[in-house]
């Protein structure tokens, strides 16, 4: 009986080293089965700060594919590694100092212009978002574009390691939001009315009150607490 | 009628006037230029190296958007406004129906794109308002004739050369200057109108620049012409910027405005060319000067 629960087992080759895992573990935890400890290159787990980057083979198949390492599971017969860092070169701006002339991206980033459109940067995003059609529209000064299509980025840098014309693309589109969020999209206008709010005073009432309230009478209170 | 457009970076930018202009005159026309929903780069040169796939993929992946578009509009054309496009994506288009071999080729490594079937006509704006308007409709249209009007249509080379995506006649072009008869202007010939205006030597060479613009402008301005006309954003801006050089070196005495055709398209066939008008106050003195 214990043998037919057993979880199935395949083979996944890290850096050229086979190892059997069950089927169904991600990337990351089927190279902690096999006895890699992460000191590095771990992260959130959670597919948001994009530090497992990581690349495959298949079998048979010529394409090389990507993929975050703790949103993935495994395949048999994978041929895997994990990237945990891309050296990139990330200008240093201050977004108050810049416009939004045309050029402005192309100055902090000139290699833009080298993009020859190959599109392998958009085929390697883990996170498919159309990297190629944001250089290209940061390029034309089209920084709203930019800043759209790149949102998602979790700035794993695969797009840096495939590109042809050494574009640092992650670096590209973090600048076009930037440059977005501070002169071309409208202002959040209900955060600094929250904060006025907040300086003004409106808590003080209810945290002095609480102050002096015994712990049972705080318990109660919460239990009594109004939620959304 | 609707095209199948695209803009190249320059008229998101510095061309953005000449954009403005072009899509008001075809909507005055009678058709429609439309975007292509997304776009690259056209790859700025034709590169010459005769086995090179990489620098050619920028102008493939237009074409292909334009393949799309077109089954949408029932067209295989797409039209651009920037001479140095047209130039690029034609010779690649041209390279694809000369060498199947090589159309086959980046097919095969463009994997995730549908296959380009090579079957796509590259127009200039210009050829469009030639071909398939006429200059006879455009003069039934004339709301203010250009009468007084010197104008120098002024080609540079991206329209014209090499021979194989020449639309007009290499040494005597008159597209453009047919155009602007029609709409009542007195057209000067200019010998230096295919001449090259120096491109992109702007960048690195700005001397071999103002040596193409002084012959250029002296021969226009000898000739007595009121305004340069042209359809390139970056003859546009050479000639311009470089007249302002030339003319702080005590080179040239005086500027010659130059203009996009579509803008004087605009003054003339446009009910709305007030702005046009009070941006160029010497066209308005000129077109005073008929009624005496």
């Amino acid at each position: 009986m214990a043998e037919k629960n057993q979880i199935p087992l395949v083979s996944v080759f890290i850096m050229g080293k086979e190892y059997k895992v069950p089927s169904g573990l991600t990337l990351m935890k089927a190279m902690e089965y096999a006895g890699y400890r992460y000191t590095r290159g771990a992260g959130c787990r959670a597919g948001f700060c994009g530090a497992c980057a990581t690349i495959y083979r298949l079998k048979d198949d010529y394409r090389l594919k990507s993929a975050l390492a703790c949103q993935t599971t495994v395949d048999d017969g994978m041929y895997l590694v994990q990237l945990p860092f891309t050296p990139a070169n990330k200008k240093k701006y201050d977004v108050e100092k810049l416009n939004i002339a045309h050029n402005v991206i192309l100055k902090e980033y000139p290699e833009i212009a080298r993009c020859i459109s190959c599109n392998s940067c958009t085929k390697v995003c883990p996170q498919e978002l159309k990297v190629m059609d944001y250089v290209q529209a940061s390029l034309r000064g089209d920084i709203e574009k930019a800043a759209i299509l790149s949102f998602d980025c979790v700035q794993c840098g695969l797009c840096a390691f495939r590109c042809p014309a050494e574009i640092t693309q992650y670096h590209v589109g973090q600048l076009a939001r930037r440059l977005n969020g501070k002169f071309v999209a409208p202002k959040a206008m209900h955060t600094e009315e929250a904060v006025a709010k907040l300086n003004s005073g409106i808590t003080k009432k209810e945290i002095s009150k609480l102050k002096v309230l015994k712990l049972a009478e705080i318990k109660d209170l919460y239990k009594k607490r109004v939620t959304e | 009628m609707e095209y199948p457009y695209y803009p190249g970076c320059t008229l998101k930018t510095t061309g953005k006037k000449d954009e403005e202009a072009a899509l008001e005159v075809a909507k005055l026309l009678g058709f429609e230029l439309k975007e292509l929903p997304t776009w690259t780069c056209c790859g700025v040169v034709y590169n010459l190296t005769s086995d090179v796939m990489a620098d050619h993929l920028s102008a493939t992946r237009t074409l292909i958007r334009a393949q799309e578009m077109g089954r949408e509009l029932k067209t295989n054309k797409l039209v651009t406004l920037c001479s140095m496009c047209y130039n690029v994506l034609k010779q690649v288009n041209l390279m694809y129906k000369n060498n199947p071999d090589k159309l086959n080729n980046v097919n095969l490594f463009m994997d995730t794109e549908e296959d380009y079937l090579g079957n796509i006509e590259i127009m200039h704006f210009l050829e469009v308002l030639y071909n398939d308007i006429g200059p006879e409709m455009i003069k039934a249209k004339v709301k203010t004739p250009l009468t007084n009007l010197k104008v120098d249509p002024y080609y540079g080379c991206m329209l014209l050369r090499p021979k194989t995506i020449a639309f007009d006649d290499q040494d005597a072009p008159h597209v453009m200057g047919d155009i602007l008869s029609a709409l009542g202007a007195k057209v000067i010939e200019n010998p230096m109108t295919v001449e090259c205006c120096g491109a992109h030597q702007i960048i690195t060479n700005k001397e071999a620049v103002l040596d193409c613009v002084q012959r250029i402008v002296k021969a226009s301005q000898s000739r007595g012409a009121d305004v340069i006309v042209t359809p390139c954003p970056l003859c546009q801006y050479n000639l311009t910027t470089g007249q302002k050089s030339l003319f702080e070196k005590g080179k040239i005495n005086h500027q010659t405005p130059v203009i996009y055709l579509s803008e004087l398209l605009i003054i003339s066939l446009s009910d709305n060319n007030q702005d046009y008008l009070k941006d160029y106050k010497f066209i308005k003195d000129k077109l005073e000067e008929r009624g005496g």
